[in-house]
């Protein structure tokens, strides 16, 4: 039997470690060096889930911006799902998330999504309170903090969105 | 260059150029194009053409993809673009380099902004306290006096 597949996409302002996440989590490593994405970068990974079924997944991570290009709208077609990153510590990529969450339901329609508040080895650092958390939680986003560097939540934030794909 | 043909239920008919040079390999023809060409997950069918730019499939390479709706299928040709990706990455990467410090800058300013205004209010507090000292002093004086 064929291995179900599932395309997500990474989304975000640049600089927030989408790259970083995909890398922790399809490679485990992790650079502190910035390096600009250009266009998409493809990878696939293939988890079990914890009911036991296999699921393969096509991680699209796409170039940061805090708007919704025609370029980057592109690369979203046929995406069942998305992650969408902020850095933590810059409050500015917590506001284009917000933005960038509507383009792309704009652009996709209804699609399951987790947020992911990256830079979590630097909390003390923070720009977003717990306010600002709550009240997206209380709209029925699901957020998680994660780091890329440490391999905090990282797994857990893909197989979340995983398992939501699949309910949908 | 590479380009990709593949019929109405996602089988590819036929293909040519240098698939391989762009990070496809083992292409087979009657294979579901999907298991092989993973970033097509999703994609197809197409009604109008779809153009994806800097796609990278791998490490080395990066292409510009164009998917072309046609009545006998899809084609897929695959433009390397691995030479136009530097000079992009490196304009990018000032680009983003310098929005980030001047972010921290803002952020370094405000900070300052702030210890300026604390000193001031902190000023203030130390001015008023030394008059109230004066003025008790000199009413002592005067009534010693």
């Amino acid at each position: 039997m064929a291995i179900l597949q599932k395309k997500i996409c990474m989304i975000g302002d640049f600089s927030v470690g989408k790259t970083s996440l995909v890398g922790r989590f399809v490679r485990q490593t992790f650079s502190d060096k910035y390096l600009t994405t250009v266009g998409v970068k493809i990878d696939t990974k293939l988890v079990k889930l914890p009911d036991g079924n296999d699921i393969k997944l096509i991680l699209w991570d796409i170039a940061g911006n805090d708007v919704l290009t025609t370029v980057t709208a592109s690369y979203l077609r046929g995406s069942a799902g998305f992650l969408l990153v902020v850095d933590g510590t810059r409050r500015p990529t917590w506001d284009s998330a917000l933005n960038l969450r509507e383009s792309v339901a704009k652009q996709l329609g209804k699609k399951p999504f987790v947020m992911l508040l990256n830079k979590a080895d630097l909390r003390e650092q923070w720009e977003i309170d717990e306010q600002m958390i709550e009240e997206q939680t209380q709209q029925g986003w699901k957020l998680l903090a994660t780091s890329a560097k440490t391999g905090m939540n990282v797994e857990e934030a893909f197989l979340e969105l995983s398992m939501k794909m699949l309910e949908t | 260059m590479a380009y990709l043909h593949i019929d109405e239920y996602g089988k590819l008919i036929s293909w040519g150029g240098q698939p391989h040079k762009l990070g496809l390999e083992d292409l087979r023809v009657g294979q579901t194009i999907t298991e092989n060409l993973n970033f097509l997950e999703g994609m197809l069918p197409v009604s109008d053409i779809l153009v994806l730019r800097f796609l990278s499939l791998c490490e080395e390479h990066c292409a510009h993809v164009h998917v072309i709706p046609d009545n006998l299928g899809i084609y897929v040709l695959l433009f390397d673009a691995s030479s136009e990706y530097d000079p992009q990455q490196q304009m990018q990467q000032q680009i983003n380099d310098i929005k980030l410090l001047n972010y921290q800058k803002n952020q370094l300013l405000q900070a300052l902004d702030n210890q300026q205004n604390q000193l001031k209010q902190s000023c203030h507090k130390k001015v008023g306290i030394m008059t109230r000292i004066i003025q008790y002093l000199a009413c002592i004086c005067k009534k010693t006096v």
